[in-house]
C-alpha cells in the first residue's frame, strides 16, 4: 500500500470551519503531526484548551490498518478503549473505538483530493447517551521545501 | 396519531418498528451478478437475525467441490467485535474481526491478523432494502489477493 497519503505531514485545526460539540473539550488551537515510521503510521497530537491546559498524545497504527497503540501514557478517556483503524484507502480511514467490545465512537477521516484539507467526522454519544456528531477540519501546513519552491 | 404512538410505546413496539434493521432477513447469493477471486460456491444463503442486541449471521451453502458448509457468527448490533459461533473465524483461526457500523445500511467488516488489517468487506444495502452488495478486498488467509463483489437478494 502506498505511503504517499495517510495524511503524512503537519495539520492545524481550522476552528472556524469546524463544528465541535459542546461535550468535547473547548480547544483553542491544535496541531497534528503524522509520520510514516517503518510499517507504522505515527500520529502526535498537541493542543491547548481555552483554559490554557495542554493536551499531548501520541499513537501508532499499522499502515495497512489494524489496532491503534498509544505511545507513552494512555489518556484517561481511552483507558478502557480499543481502537480499530480501518483503511478503506490511504485517503479514507475509519477509527472504530470499542468499549467492552462494542462500537462506542466512530471517526471518519477523509483527505481532500488536493491533499490540503482533512475532515474528521465524529459520531459519539454524550453523557446522556444521545448520539452527537461533530466535524473537525484540519488544514495542511506547507512543508519548508514546498514553501521555498512556491509549491 | 398521538394515541397510536402511546399504544406502541406501551406495548414496547416503538423501538422495534422504528429501528427496523434492513439487514435482518434471509438473503440469497446471486451468482450471475457476483464476481469472485476464486471458484464460486454452487449456492449460498445468508440468514441475519437480532438476538438480545447481537446480530447473528449464518451462512449456509455448497462449496465449489460440492461439500456443504454452515458458519455462524455474532457481533453487537451497534458494531464491535465479531464472535464466531462455529466453526472458526472466516479469515482463519488466528484472525479477529470487527464490524464498523456507519449506519444500518452501510457497514464494514475488518479482519485483522497479528493486529494488522488483512481484509476488508464493505456491505451496502440498497435504499429499497432488496439488494446487498458485499465488496471484499485485501488478502485471504493464504495471502492471496481478494477482489470480490457479491450481490445478495433479499428473499
Amino acid at each position: 500500500m502506498s505511503t504517499a497519503n495517510h495524511n503524512v505531514g503537519t495539520w492545524k485545526l481550522n476552528a472556524a470551519r469546524s463544528k465541535l460539540h459542546s461535550h468535547q473539550p473547548a480547544v483553542k488551537e491544535a496541531t497534528l503531526v503524522v509520520h510514516a515510521v517503518g510499517d507504522q503510521i505515527e500520529v502526535a497530537v498537541t493542543a491547548t484548551l481555552t483554559d490554557g491546559s495542554p493536551i499531548v498524545a501520541k499513537y501508532t497504527y499499522p499502515k495497512e490498518g489494524g489496532i491503534g497503540q498509544w505511545v507513552g501514557p494512555v489518556p484517561d478517556f481511552a483507558a478502557d478503549h480499543t481502537t480499530v483503524i480501518t483503511v478503506v484507502n490511504p485517503g479514507e480511514v475509519y477509527y472504530t473505538i470499542l468499549k467492552g467490545g462494542k462500537q462506542h465512537e466512530l471517526r471518519h477521516n477523509v483527505t481532500s483530493k488536493d491533499g490540503k484539507t482533512l475532515r474528521v467526522t465524529v459520531k459519539s454519544k454524550d453523557s446522556h447517551g444521545k448520539l452527537v456528531e461533530s466535524l473537525a477540519v484540519w488544514d495542511k501546513k506547507k512543508s519548508r521545501a514546498a514553501r521555498s519552491t512556491g509549491a | 396519531m398521538r394515541k397510536f404512538m402511546l399504544l406502541l410505546a406501551v406495548l414496547g413496539l416503538a423501538g422495534s418498528l422504528w429501528a427496523a434493521n434492513p439487514d435482518v432477513g434471509t438473503w440469497k447469493l446471486n451468482l450471475a451478478q457476483s464476481k469472485f477471486s476464486g471458484p464460486a460456491p454452487k449456492e449460498e444463503t445468508l440468514v441475519v437475525r437480532v438476538v438480545s442486541g447481537q446480530h447473528e449471521i449464518t451462512f449456509t451453502g455448497t462449496e465449489p467441490a460440492g461439500k456443504s458448509f454452515s458458519v455462524t457468527y455474532t457481533y453487537p448490533e451497534e458494531g464491535g467485535t465479531v464472535k464466531s459461533a462455529s466453526p472458526a473465524p472466516a479469515g482463519g483461526a488466528d484472525t479477529t474481526a470487527f464490524i464498523t457500523v456507519v449506519n444500518p445500511s452501510n457497514f464494514y467488516s475488518t479482519t485483522l491478523k497479528d493486529g494488522k488489517q488483512m481484509s476488508l468487506q464493505h456491505i451496502v444495502i440498497s435504499e429499497d432494502g432488496k439488494t446487498k452488495h458485499r465488496t471484499i478486498t485485501g488478502k485471504n488467509s493464504q495471502g492471496k489477493p481478494l477482489n470480490e463483489v457479491q450481490v445478495w437478494e433479499k428473499q
